[in-house]
């Protein structure tokens, strides 16, 4: 859909404001201001020491190593090691979490990979399990969902693999997007 | 979070109102932020091994999986058939647009270490490119696999997600997830 559906007499712009009622007082702000207020970002990297292990067959939860965006004071590594996302009063909402991991190779290429999100450490949102791609190649598996968080909700990731023995997590990545208030 | 210095508002509340023309009635009236942003809607539905029972699934055949009615519908904009297996865009409210769905399905252990299953995602019992196949599946406990696509729809169109599984022999679904998000207008 064009710009033309609207009933306006002004082309798009960036400088546009909306009539903003905030406690009883009209405030303006601009078309983007509003949208970013909104769909706020964060996004992780890595994982511990570049390289996290995990035991045979015990879900383990996914340390985070780098901050890469957290444009709504999400997240802070520092104090909460572990945690993707948590959201308070200001950052609760609609979002949509994504969390890819990959696996060193094995050996033991017919044995499982997993990966899942969960909410509060508990509620199964996204789990993805599968066999490893081979013997000599890593194995990439991705996770993703959207989510309702009220305020003091947290997100973490979780691996997995029965390869026998110790395997490692490789890399990883997190990103989350606020879709909704 | 990088708010502009040049607003004099502070960061988004759900509660600010958002002054809006309604052109039909040529009147100024007001939304909750809330109400704007949600009207992207997002719907939410799924079911465990309990709830509904788990699903039976022979071999080599499609069937389309049952789900509970959506656990979160931010715009009431959708049904569910009467036999759980249709997420329906209803009529009464104009939600014609784009969306994205996914969804992933857990398969049993068939006990055969070179079976694969299917997840499918189809518009009006149309196959719609959002499939996913893994093979060969896990030996020794359950596959979980997902598929995703974006879908045009409009008034009373339905999705359906389909499962195939090839393990040989009898299997079943024990779980699973579909979520939908509206990410525009058609």
């Amino acid at each position: 859909m064009g710009f033309s559906g609207f009933a306006s007499s002004t082309a798009p712009g960036n400088l546009d404001q909306l009539v903003i009622e905030q406690g009883g007082n009209t405030r303006y702000v601009t078309v983007s201001a509003l949208t970013e207020a909104i769909n706020l970002r964060v996004s992780l990297s890595g994982v511990s020491d570049g390289t996290q292990t995990l035991t045979n067959n015990t879900w383990t939860q996914i340390e985070w190593k780098t901050e890469a965006l957290d444009d709504g004071y999400t997240t802070d590594l520092s104090l909460a090691p572990g945690l993707a996302l948590r959201v308070d009063e200001t950052t609760a909402g609609y979002w949509f979490v994504y969390s890819s991991l990959e696996f060193a190779y094995s050996a033991a290429n017919t044995t499982p990979r997993r990966v899942r999100i969960l909410k509060n450490g508990t509620d199964l949102l996204s789990g993805i399990y599968q066999r490893a791609t081979s013997a000599s190649v890593v194995t990439d598996l991705a996770a993703q969902a959207i989510v309702k968080l009220e305020p003091h909700d947290y997100i973490t990731v979780e691996g997995n693999q029965a390869s026998g023995g110790n395997l490692d997590i490789s890399g990883g990545f997190f990103y989350a997007h606020r879709m909704a208030l | 979070m990088g708010w502009p210095t040049t607003s004099s508002i502070a960061p988004v509340n759900s509660t600010d109102l958002l002054l809006i023309e309604d052109t039909s009635a040529s009147k100024s009236k007001y939304t909750t932020l809330k109400d704007l942003s949600a009207y992207h809607s997002i719907l939410i539905g799924g079911f465990t091994s309990t709830t509904p029972e788990a699903q039976a699934t022979a071999h080599n055949v499609y069937q389309d999986v049952k789900f509970d009615a959506p656990s979160v519908d931010t715009g009431s904009i959708s049904g569910i058939s009467s036999d759980n297996t249709k997420f329906i865009l209803l009529s009464d409210d104009n939600q014609d647009g784009m969306y994205m769905f996914y969804s992933e399905v857990q398969f049993s252990d068939a006990g055969s270490s070179s079976k694969r299953v299917e997840v499918q995602l189809r518009i009006n019992g149309s196959a719609t490119g959002g499939a996913e196949t893994a093979y060969p599946t896990i030996d020794g406990g359950p596959t979980r696999t997902s598929a995703v696509s974006f879908l045009e729809l409009t008034n009373n169109d339905y999705v359906q997600v389909r499962v195939k599984q090839y393990s040989g022999s009898a299997g079943t679904l024990e779980g699973g997830t579909v979520y939908a998000y509206k990410m525009g207008p058609a």
